[in-house]
This record gives structure tokens, C-alpha cells and sequence, in this order.
């Protein structure tokens, strides 16, 4: 047997013993690596390489003890419990959601198939190969741009967002903004240790998926995106992702991205004041823009702590309230079970984003933290939109309350980009291997 | 002199950890710097370093990253936590009181530093 084919096989030896296959590949290379050495070592003192190679494999020991006293150390972290809650959370929309759909007599396309699709997609997603995206991160982003880009040529204003027919399904572009923060924290990664470069590039490439956002249009979308890069953006400069500690050339490349940023925002404020005027004043427009404002009011006026709200004057019925099934759910559960039933629905979910949050913290890598930070973000966010939508602090977005709303897309991506996320904090052992050094 | 290898097994964490307080390091060099140190009195087999390294690492006690070597070769390297560190001092107390016991004991009951 040749030298190293030796060396090999003893790798093989030790690795077959460790049950955790995605921890093989880099505990084998550790070995293979260690072995060379020892097998140098003895080559300067005088040996031949097959001796050196047989010594050094000596040195280390038997594989098969050695194997198993790895695979004590290596364990996934299961995160079958997470699985389970996200399970949770998909029962109470799909019981929410039948409510909705029994008194608006509407024909939905929300089945307990899609909750079951919607959970499956999470699942799937757990238990994918999150190496295999990052080695493709650059390609990953420009096919993700392409993909976006054809969409919005195919793509049909309705009601002026562009959406997309697919076999009878509709959905509106502005779930990309959901996709493109894993994206862009994909391509940060293809950037670690580029230095000023990788910075300006990293900068450079939140353009293209923002500009995608404002085309579609979709300003919550937009702000969603906007706010969860600058966090990742953020975090790569604080981490010395891009392989410096702190530089005036640095510093001058993030005030140049914040100011583009902040002009792009005074731009899509300007856009939309009339949105924003109809909702903050909807009496000086109540037949309009303000009309769906004045309806919420007073369906949160006629609600009370807990049960049914009071008889409601300028609606027939709750289910008669525009968006009631999408962007206002919520407001249907507040009205028809009280205040506390809709704090408690969002304290299930704040709970869910506190663990989260933890997690993402106790990530031992920083490329953990970073991936699952894109996918948690938005999450954040949507829950962040529909709240404030529901009690009537801002207007309604494209976005409705995760797992709780209509819409099969909003249900699906959600599901399928926790499981992500899920993953990411099993393996994130492996993941700390793939950060780079700061130190 | 060789030593017996029961005492050692205790001691291996301690001392990896004190190696990795100086700097950072990969599992070969440890091995080297730990001979050199004590004349060839702790010779570590890699067998028995690896395992105490990844759990160590489990516990977040070192974390790990990747170095390309002068010769492309793709090592990885230990560093010592700041929780890695406070157990480093923890050891090395227990470890303190621990001989002090010993030498006492040892020398019929007398602390060491009164023996003339």
C-alpha cells in the first residue's frame, strides 16, 4: 500500500466510527493532517517514508478506540423539540384560519394540506446540506437576482404589486424579501477575509435585491431587507469578517453604504406619503385611502379584554373588515376573543423568538450566527408589521402574522426558512470550522 | 525517569489548556511543545490528545479554527476561551493544593516550604 493511502485508510478507520457523517470529513482531515506531520518529523530524523508513515500511524494509536471516543464528543444538537413547537404554532394558525374562513363563507385555498405541506417544507429544510449552499454562495446570489429579475418581466400588477400565476396559485413578489436576507448573508460569507474589497462588494451587493424590492413595489418588503442587511453587514465589520479589525477606509465605505441606504429611504417616504397620511389621517380621506383605517378603529374600539367585542355600527360583520384574512387576522381574533387571547398568540410566538434569539447567541461560530440572524430577522419583522398593523400603530404591509395569516406562500417560506434555520443551530459544531480566524 | 501513565491522565487538561494560554496552536505542535517542555516526561499520544481537544471544544472551553500552512497544509488550530481560562486558573489551584497535600504527606506531615 502507497504512504499516503495508508494514511488514508487509517483516517477511514477512525471516522466510520463516528455516527455523525457531517462531522467526518473535518475530524479526517485533522488526522490526515496530524499524521503528515508526525510522518516529517521522522523523515528528519533519518526514516524512510514507509517507516515514517507506519511510526507516525503508531503514534497514534488504535482507530477503532480512537473513533469512538470522537463520536462521544460529536453529537448533533437535536433540535427535534423546536420541530415540534414550529408544529404547534402551525395547529393554532390552522384553527385560527378555519375560524376565519367559516365566517367570511369564503373559499380558501388554506387546507390543512397546506399546514401539512407547510410543516413537511420544514422538515426537508432541517435536515438540509447547508455546506453544499456555501460552497455555491456567489452562484447562489446571482441565480437568486436572475430567478427575481425573470419574475418581475412575467410577473401582473395587482392592485399595484406584481404578482405571479403559477397553476392557480397567485403570489405576490413581495416574499422575495423573505429569501434575499439568507442570500446576501450567503454571499457575506463568500466575502470572509476579501478586506476593504469584500467590504465594498458586500455593500455594493445589497443594491440589486433592494432595487428588485422597489420595482415590485413592495416598501415593507424593502424594509425588511434594508433592515436586516445593515444588522448583517454590521455584524461582519464588528467580527472582522472581511479580515480587519477597524480602518478609516473601513469606516468611510460603511457611512458611504448607510448614506445610499438613508437616500433610497427619504426616496420611498417621499413615494409613499399619501400612504402614510391616509393612515395617520384618515379623516381627511375616509371614503379612499383612509377608509380601511376608520373600519379598524372602530373594530378595536368595540373590542374588549376577553370574549366577543360589542355590535359593530359601520360594518356588518367582522368578517366584512377588508384584509381580514391576511394582514388582519389578528384583529379578528382580538375582536372575536378579546385583548388577551391576541397577547397570548403573540407571547407564544415573542417566546419562540426569545429562544431565537438565545440560540443565535450561543452560536459558537460566527458564520452560525450570521446565517441564522438572515433567516430570524425577518421573522422578527413580519411579527413586528402585523402587530403594529393589528392595534392600529401603522399601516398594513405585505406581510401578515407568520403561520396565522392566509396565503400559502407567506405559509411555506416560513416554514421552510425556520427548518433553515433549525439547522443551522444542529450543525453548528461543523459551522465553527467554516468562521475564520480573528484572533 | 519514566513516570506512571496514571498520573498524567488527570493532568492532560490542565496541561493542554496551560499550552494553549501561551498561544494558539494545532494538535502536532502541542504534542512537540508538551515533549519539549518536560524533557520527553509527558509524551502525548495523538490518540489521546484529539478526543480531550473536541471535548474541550464541546464544552467551549477552546474553540477551533483553520490555518493554511507555508506548505498548503490546512491546519487547525486551538484557542483558549475566556471560559477555558477561568477553569485554567481553577485547575491550576486545585492542582496547587493537591501536591501540597501530597508533599505533606510525603514528608511525614511537614508543609514543604519548612523542610530545611
Amino acid at each position: 500500500m502507497q504512504p499516503y493511502h495508508e494514511i488514508k485508510s487509517y483516517s477511514e478507520q477512525v471516522v466510520s466510527n463516528i455516527r455523525w457523517k457531517k462531522a467526518r470529513a473535518m475530524i479526517a482531515t485533522e488526522i490526515e493532517n496530524h499524521l503528515c506531520d508526525q510522518r516529517d518529523a521522522y523523515r528528519k530524523l533519518g526514516d524512510d517514508l514507509d517507516t515514517a508513515t507506519k511510526k507516525s500511524i503508531e503514534q497514534m494509536g488504535d482507530p477503532i478506540f480512537l473513533g469512538k471516543e470522537l463520536d462521544k464528543a460529536h453529537r448533533p444538537n437535536s433540535q427535534l423539540l423546536s420541530i415540534l413547537f414550529i408544529g404547534v404554532l402551525l395547529s393554532l394558525g390552522l384553527v385560527i384560519q378555519s375560524a376565519l374562513c367559516s365566517i367570511s363563507n369564503t373559499t380558501s385555498t388554506i387546507s390543512i394540506l397546506s399546514y401539512i405541506i407547510a410543516f413537511g417544507l420544514c422538515v426537508c429544510c432541517y435536515y438540509i446540506d447547508i455546506f453544499h449552499l456555501l460552497h455555491h454562495a456567489k452562484f447562489l446570489y446571482l441565480f437568486a437576482l436572475v430567478v427575481s429579475v425573470f419574475a418581475l418581466f412575467i410577473a401582473t400588477p395587482v392592485r399595484g404589486v406584481r404578482m405571479i400565476s403559477f397553476s392557480g396559485i397567485t403570489t405576490s413578489l413581495s416574499f422575495l424579501s423573505l429569501v434575499f436576507p439568507i442570500i446576501y448573508a450567503a454571499f457575506l460569507y463568500s466575502m470572509r477575509s476579501q478586506g476593504l474589497r469584500g467590504l465594498i462588494l458586500s455593500a455594493l451587493a445589497y443594491f440589486p435585491p433592494a432595487l428588485i424590492l422597489l420595482a415590485i413595489p413592495t416598501i415593507s418588503g424593502w424594509i425588511l431587507y434594508t433592515v436586516s442587511t445593515l444588522i448583517l453587514l454590521s455584524l461582519c465589520v464588528k467580527h472582522s469578517w472581511f479580515g480587519f479589525i477597524k480602518s478609516p477606509k473601513s469606516a468611510a465605505a460603511l457611512m458611504g453604504f448607510v448614506l445610499a441606504v438613508c437616500t433610497i429611504g427619504l426616496a420611498v417616504s417621499i413615494h409613499s406619503y399619501s400612504t402614510i397620511q391616509a393612515f395617520f389621517f384618515p379623516q381627511q380621506d375616509p371614503y379612499n385611502g383612509g377608509l380601511a383605517s376608520l373600519l379598524l378603529q372602530e373594530v378595536l374600539r368595540n373590542s374588549v379584554l376577553l370574549g366577543k367585542g360589542y355590535p359593530l355600527q359601520q360594518l356588518e360583520t367582522i368578517a366584512t373588515l377588508p384584509g381580514i384574512q391576511s394582514n388582519y387576522s389578528l384583529v379578528y381574533l382580538i375582536y372575536q376573543f378579546g385583548f388577551l387571547a391576541f397577547g397570548g398568540i403573540v407571547l407564544l410566538t415573542l417566546l419562540f423568538c426569545a429562544w431565537c434569539i438565545y440560540k443565535v447567541y450561543k452560536q459558537k461560530s460566527f458564520l452560525g450566527a450570521l446565517l441564522s440572524t438572515a433567516v430570524f430577522m425577518p421573522f422578527v419583522l413580519q411579527i413586528f408589521f402585523a402587530c403594529t398593523a393589528a392595534v392600529g400603530y401603522l399601516p398594513s404591509s405585505s406581510f401578515s402574522f407568520p403561520f396565522f395569516s392566509y396565503g400559502s406562500t407567506a405559509l411555506f417560506l416560513n416554514a421552510a426558512l425556520l427548518g433553515f434555520m433549525l439547522s443551522i443551530f444542529r450543525d453548528n459544531e461543523i459551522l465553527a470550522t467554516y468562521s475564520i480566524s480573528t484572533h | 525517569m519514566s513516570i506512571d501513565k496514571s498520573l498524567l491522565t488527570g493532568s492532560t487538561t490542565t496541561l493542554i489548556l496551560k499550552l494553549l494560554e501561551e498561544k494558539d496552536m494545532y494538535g502536532y505542535e502541542m504534542i512537540e511543545t508538551l515533549a519539549q517542555k518536560s524533557d520527553h516526561t509527558f509524551d502525548l499520544k495523538a490518540g489521546t490528545l484529539y478526543p480531550i481537544l473536541h471535548n474541550l471544544e464541546k464544552k467551549s472551553l477552546v474553540e477551533s479554527y483553520e490555518k493554511k500552512a507555508d506548505n498548503e497544509r490546512l491546519r487547525k488550530y486551538y484557542h483558549l476561551t475566556e471560559k477555558g481560562k477561568k477553569l485554567l486558573v481553577e485547575k491550576q489551584q486545585e492542582w496547587i493544593s493537591f501536591s501540597c497535600a501530597v508533599n505533606k504527606i510525603l514528608n511525614g506531615g511537614l508543609g514543604y516550604a519548612t523542610i530545611s
